[in-house]
């Protein structure tokens, strides 16, 4: 589980800039710190085909969840050549602190909800599999273990 | 728009008014009940009866039910519990927008169980609110408030119950009055959040005070239903009140008398599992409490 930091400072904004490089070199939809050996509670999500749409946020929180849903193809480059499709709340009101340190309440929706959760799932030490049922976690794993 | 059971006292009420209803729109008839095959949602099977056209689409993002919508060229949508969310296009289509009953005093509990985080956060208030919708979540500006008090040992059940009522008839109230009532935005202060109730929540932990007890029994009471065990098999705490006396956390004080971290609670009401619910009295002539529950 990472650590919540205790403001924001530019220590945080270089990683949060390493990290968006490290995004868009994937390119992927997100990452979260702990995935690049930074156990802090911080990540950055940019879910736009045209890029350049992140947002960075540290300490994020769930405030609420939708009732609706939304499923989307999850993969993670920490378990590479595999992926599932994983179903999650398809809007999710968080608060974090943004760049400038600011507590913000924003509302994700579809691909940003989904993307959203998955980070804050690596923050709390969980992969985008442990959302699946034993089996499908197992296969998963297994098929991983063969590439 | 609606689903589960609080949303069809509103249907009801609207029909009573003489309101005409070009379309009723639902959730999915999805698994429930033994065997759990589909079964149409409370308000689908209810607008079935009432003979209403109905449409339960799984989502509303897609163009063609959106466009859907706009072609039934209805001047106002009323929303209550629908569980879905409503994209800008279908919150423009009616002429005088979308309305929604929320079982809460807006801003607090905004989200999707506010009935029951008020009793658990022990509440001596709640009430609905009949509000414009804007694509935020519960964020809209406000054009009917009435409270009702929570009763000491209320259960999220019977205040539902009470709520369901109250929202037909402001509905029904504010289309009347629809062109004198003045929206008004929710305070910026008070902001609180009804996260979806999570089952894993549902175990009661004998270690917190008798209050939080208490208040997690009633607001959990008939749904989902906070349990203990009870030889290796679940049962039901369906109503609570707290009481004076002291003892380990989960240990057996006489009657259905259980002692909390602070104080101790009654429990009222339970149920085994398969079984209906009881009164504490009925239920002890046929179960012996272990001496401590953990």
């Amino acid at each position: 589980m990472a650590e919540p930091i205790e403001a924001v400072t530019d220590d945080t904004r270089a990683l949060w800039d390493e990290m968006v490089q490290i995004m868009e070199a994937m390119p992927g939809y997100g990452l979260a710190a702990p995935q690049i050996g930074v156990p802090q509670r911080v990540a950055a999500v940019d879910c736009s085909d045209e890029r350049g749409r992140v947002v960075r946020l540290a300490n994020p929180e769930i405030l609420a969840v939708s009732d609706e849903t939304f499923t989307y193809e999850e993969a993670s480059p920490n378990l590479p050549g595999v992926s599932a499709t994983v179903t999650r709340a398809a809007r999710v009101t968080v608060v974090f602190l943004d760049e400038a340190g600011d507590r913000i309440t924003q509302d994700f929706e579809d691909v940003w909800s989904t993307s959203v959760q998955h980070q804050i799932d690596h923050l709390n030490g969980r992969m985008y599999f442990d959302n699946l049922s034993r089996t499908k976690r197992g296969m998963l794993l297994k098929k991983a273990q063969k590439q | 728009m609606g689903t589960p059971d609080f949303s069809v006292p509103a249907l009801e009420a609207l029909i009573a008014a003489g309101h005409e209803i070009s379309c009723v729109y639902t959730q999915p008839p999805r698994p429930a009940g033994r065997g759990k095959k589909d079964r149409p949602s409370p308000v689908h099977e209810r607008a079935n009866t009432l003979g209403f056209m109905v449409r339960h689409p799984k989502t509303l993002k897609s163009v063609d039910i959106q466009r859907e919508f706009a072609e039934l060229n209805a001047e106002i949508a009323v929303v209550v519990a629908y569980g879905l969310i409503l994209p800008q296009a279908v919150l423009d289509a009616p002429s005088h927008g979308c309305l929604n009953i929320h079982a809460s005093l807006l801003p607090r509990w905004r989200g999707a169980a506010p009935i029951h985080r008020a009793i658990m956060a022990g509440d001596t208030e709640s009430g609905v609110c009949i509000m414009q919708m804007e694509v935020g979540l519960d964020t809209g500006p406000v054009l009917l408030q009435r409270e009702t008090p929570i009763a000491e040992t209320e259960t999220t059940g019977e205040l539902h119950d009470r709520l369901a009522v109250m929202g037909g008839e402001m509905i029904v109230e504010t289309l009347r009055q629809y062109s004198t009532l003045k929206a008004k935005p929710q305070p910026e202060v008070g902001v609180t959040y009804a996260n979806k109730i999570d089952k894993a929540e549902a175990r009661v932990d004998w270690t917190k005070s008798n209050t939080v007890v208490s208040r997690h029994i009633n607001g959990l009471s008939p749904f989902p239903g906070a349990w203990t065990e009870v030889d290796g098999v679940r049962l039901k705490l369906l109503r609570a009140q707290g009481a004076n006396q002291h003892g380990e956390p989960g240990a057996h004080l006489g009657g259905f008398r259980i002692a909390c971290g602070v104080g101790a609670v009654d429990i009222l009401e339970a149920q085994k599992q398969g079984k209906r619910p009881m009164s504490a009295d009925d239920l002890l002539r046929g179960l012996d409490l272990p001496p401590r529950l953990s």
